[in-house]
């Protein structure tokens, strides 16, 4: 499992999977190529049919069509045991009725392995995920993330070609979350295993993963790195869900650089595709893109500044959330100072903002030209 | 729920009566073994172990005895079989109509016996099926398997189905999942509905009437001769017999697996 | 479809022709059966059977039997439930091993015990002689009532047990601190919720009373109290009339399934019906 440092290989690429339910596509041409090593994340909301491609890589569910190349073969007619996967799942889908060892032993049991060799593996990934003081005890008797751990042990115990993650951490609250967050980064680190990662947590998947893929109604609307991704969204749909939450209508191109919306101009970093000077869209504008002069002191002399009044303001995180409107313009922003103010800003207050086009994207609209 | 003293007494009282009538036969039935007065006269006025030396020396009611073990076993390993498949079949497995599918494996509860009786009967007949055990005992797989299916169905719907997914993904074979996953998750469910189908086998009157003849009288028609027409004192010892095994089986159940969940209808 | 699916549904196959050989398959054999008489399709046994007195009247006697057991085992084990359910959840394992023990406990035999406490005898027939002058219970049709009430009494009270059991709570403490008296509360709260479970008890308490076979011949002392299931044994065995006893047998069948049929319509009514709470 160690990373390969000689050449890069392809550790799994799927083509033109289909998958219809009851005449419903619910997974439309996927495809994509990963990397020996690499962690890739399937993001999307409930329904974007992420889940069903983990279900069709591992063999539980079988595709219409398409095809599954596993380390240069063909693994579509392989029946899922065989395939040498490991998983982690939502509910952890431990075994109850066996042990803390007897879980993490069960995929080498099923392959017959040796006793020695066995107890050997299962120690080392029991202790991997710190869990080897448990080993006799029964999952009941164990804590959400605790067993969350040995569902993880479980997985790796076999030595996967390809890990796959439904969801591990949707249970788990908060605190958790991030431990185990923590944990499988750390994990990914020192084994260097390839990973499929489902979440609808956006989150989780810029923290883990390499490659992320954001699927909507059963199609990849973007796959590329993290930072790719949060600079360059491809669309409307990967923007919003990246946290644009600013979107303004009727927006004009005007060229590389600036958009129109009504009097104003508005800075821009990129520009979704078939983006002609002239043409109609929406523009998408990141929350600390907006930055506000009075409460960021470097900002002050530059040249386009906006007034604007303050209609809200609230704490998240250490960060201060303003809702704010344009004076010359009837648009409501959501801007965000990256500290605390204190006291925070009061309704009704003057103040002025400035884009920074680095979070601000244009995207044509669909029905302007055609 | 329901308070004040009065009430309370009342309901106290009512189920003090319900009780007795509950135990009532067993209460009678237990002290006339344990004597050796008249098999119909209670309370008994003598104490003795008489009628079970008599028991085990009785021939015809040995045979019996031995007949329904045989067809309780062997009919229990059949049921057990068929109420696995069943059970599985209707909660996992991919099937149209599938409250229908359920309400016809729990139908040998419901179908009057004496109906199933004479059906098999006219079934086995010209086979030259009746009077053999083999008779007795597919009928008895048949009429008892709904007591193991419904506490399988029970139990299969409480399963968490990503466990065979887990151990297909890491390496089982369907089957090997299903010994190692399911099986053994099961086996409460299956040893109770298995040990409850034998004691409905083993009291099993109205179908067996149709299908034995005088070599195959099960303990219950032999029972019903010794009782009601060539009266035989033996019966009380038989009965006491009776009572003690299958209280000491269910009370075995309850102890161990609350049985009482799985059985409303 | 998956294969754990398709094992599953392999399985469920092996189990449906089994019951297909060996229930479905008799059951077809019996309508069959009925309707061939010499030779000739006929209805002749069933007409027969709606338009004889001896018939008819057997079959008023099954249905009224069967009925009055009903009633009478739906009001014992709704006692004996709601008893149990208000006890402490440790101390009702107890209560339940008598239900269940009695459920599964040889029927023969405990009607071989109601012969002796029903019989001439017995010390609570002399009482109860001495109290209200000569009274015969065994071979009469009270006797087959005692013996089927205290047969499906277990099956009922586990039944409304369970109903009673899925009742929440907060609900009844909602209702007290409402300012309902514990009275209205039952009345209001607990009776209603737990109407699917005596529907459920009904019907089960009806199809086992409707087609007992043995009570009455040990408890009913001869062929005057028979009901439907002994003269259908009596015209195959002893008369040897075996398309008569098999169209019998049919209607008491479709009796059953129309009765558990009509319980199912008011038990699934009751789920979905609002419930008025003024």
């Amino acid at each position: 499992m160690a990373r390969s440092n000689s050449k890069i290989e392809i550790a799994i690429s799927l083509d033109s999977i289909v998958k219809e339910y009851q005449g419903e596509r619910v997974i439309d041409q996927v495809g994509f190529q990963l990397q020996e090593g690499e962690f890739l994340s399937l993001l999307g909301p409930s329904g974007s049919g992420k889940t069903t491609i983990l279900r069709i890589v591992a063999g539980l569910v079988k595709p219409d069509s398409g095809s599954i190349i596993l380390k240069g073969k063909n693994i579509e007619h392989i029946p899922p045991h065989l395939r040498n996967m490991g998983m982690v799942f939502q509910q952890y889908a431990l075994f109850p009725h066996l042990t803390v060892y007897e879980n993490v032993a069960y995929g080498l049991k099923a392959r017959r392995l040796e006793k020695k060799v066995m107890k050997e593996r299962v120690s080392k990934y029991l202790e991997l995920v710190d869990l080897l003081p448990f080993a006799k005890r029964k999952p009941k008797e164990l804590s959400g993330g605790q067993q969350q751990r040995v569902s993880l042990a479980r997985a790796l115990a076999t030595e996967p070609i390809l890990l796959l993650f439904d969801e591990p951490l949707s249970n788990l609250d908060a605190r958790l979350k991030e431990q185990m967050l923590h944990e499988i980064h750390t994990l990914h680190r020192t084994l260097g295993f390839t990973a499929i990662y489902v979440t609808h947590d956006q989150n989780e998947a810029l923290y883990l993963s390499d490659k992320i893929a954001v699927l909507n109604h059963g199609k990849i609307e973007q796959f590329a790195s993290p930072e790719k991704i949060l600079q360059h969204p491809k669309t409307p749909f990967v923007a919003d869900f990246f946290g644009y939450v600013n979107r303004l209508e009727d927006a004009i191109l005007q060229d590389n650089n600036t958009a129109t919306v009504g009097q104003i101009n508005v800075p821009i970093g990129h520009q979704g595709i078939n983006s002609l000077a002239g043409k109609k869209g929406q523009l998408f504008i990141r929350p600390n893109a907006i930055q506000v002069a009075e409460y960021q002191q470097t900002l002050v002399k530059d040249k386009g500044n906006l007034p604007a009044v303050v209609l809200d303001a609230r704490y998240r995180g250490g960060e201060t959330e303003v809702q704010i409107q344009l004076v010359n313009e009837a648009v409501n922003l959501t801007a965000v100072i990256p500290k605390m103010i204190v006291p925070s800003p009061k309704q009704g207050e003057q103040i002025s903002i400035v884009f920074d086009s680095s979070g601000i994207c244009f995207f044509p609209g669909d029905d302007s030209d055609e | 729920m329901l308070q004040g003293k009065w009430t309370n007494g009342i309901i106290y009282f009512l189920v003090f009566l319900l009780i007795l009538f509950i135990l009532s036969p067993l209460i009678v039935i237990l002290p006339i073994s344990f004597s050796n007065s008249d098999m119909f006269q209670f309370p008994p006025d003598s104490f003795s172990l008489e009628r079970y030396q008599t028991l085990f020396q009785d021939e015809q009611a040995l045979s019996s005895i031995w007949l329904s073990l045989y067809i309780g076993l062997v009919s229990t390993v059949l049921a057990t079989l068929l109420g696995l498949l069943a059970g599985l079949g209707v909660v996992r497995g991919r099937f149209p109509f599938r409250s229908l599918l359920e309400s016809f494996f729990l139908g040998p509860l419901i179908v009057p016996l004496v109906t199933t009786g004479i059906g098999l009967l006219i079934f086995f007949a010209p086979l030259g099926m009746t009077g053999s055990s083999i008779g007795i005992i597919l009928a008895h797989s048949v009429i008892i398997s709904p007591y193991i299916t419904r506490i399988l169905i029970a139990s299969l719907r409480q399963f968490n189905v990503s466990q065979e997914e887990a151990a297909i993904v890491h390496g089982a074979t369907p089957w090997y999942a299903f010994r190692t996953i399911v099986i053994p998750q099961l086996l409460p469910a299956i040893l109770s509905g298995a040990i409850l189908a034998f004691l409905v086998s083993i009291d099993e009157y109205t179908v067996t009437v149709f299908l034995a003849n005088a070599d195959t009288i099960t303990i219950p028609i032999r029972i019903y001769q010794f009782v009601s027409m060539d009266i035989n004192p033996v019966v009380t010892a038989l009965a006491g017999l009776i009572v003690i095994c299958s209280f000491g089986l269910i009370a075995l159940l309850e102890w161990k697996w609350k049985i009482h969940r799985y059985l409303e209808m | 479809m998956n294969r754990m699916t398709r094992l599953y549904t392999g399985m469920g196959f092996i189990a449906i022709l089994y019951l297909f050989c060996f229930f479905l398959y008799p059951l077809l054999k019996v309508f069959y059966t009925s309707l061939w008489i010499n030779d000739q399709f006929t209805f002749d046994n069933y007409i027969k059977i709606l338009t004889t007195s001896i018939y008819t009247q057997v079959l008023m006697k099954t249905l009224s039997v069967a009925v009055i057991s009903t009633v009478i085992a739906l009001g014992l084990g709704y006692l004996m439930a709601y008893f149990i359910v208000t006890r402490r959840p440790e101390r009702q394992g107890i209560w339940l091993l008598i239900v269940v023990s009695s459920m599964f406990m040889s029927l023969t035999v405990r009607l071989y015990g109601w012969l002796i406490i029903l019989g001439e005898n017995s010390p609570i027939l002399k009482a109860l002689t001495s109290l209200f002058g000569k009274i015969q219970l065994l071979f009469s049709e009270k006797a087959i009532v005692v013996g089927i009430v205290h047969f499906i009494l277990p099956f009922v009270t586990l039944t409304i047990y369970t109903s009673l059991k899925k009742i929440e709570p907060s609900l009844l403490e909602a209702s007290n601190m409402l300012g309902a008296s514990p009275l209205r509360t039952f009345w209001r709260i607990t009776f209603p919720l737990s109407l699917p479970g005596i529907y459920a008890g009904g019907s089960i308490a009806f199809a086992l009373s409707a087609s007992t076979f043995l009570v009455p011949i040990m408890l009913g002392g001869g062929p005057k109290n028979y009901l439907i299931a002994n003269i259908a044994y009596d015209l195959i065995v002893t008369v040897g009339n075996l398309d008569m006893g098999a169209a019998l047998s049919f209607v008491l069948f479709v009796m059953v399934i129309l009765i558990l049929s009509i319980f199912n319509l008011l038990e699934r009514r009751g789920q979905h019906a609002p419930r008025k709470m003024d």
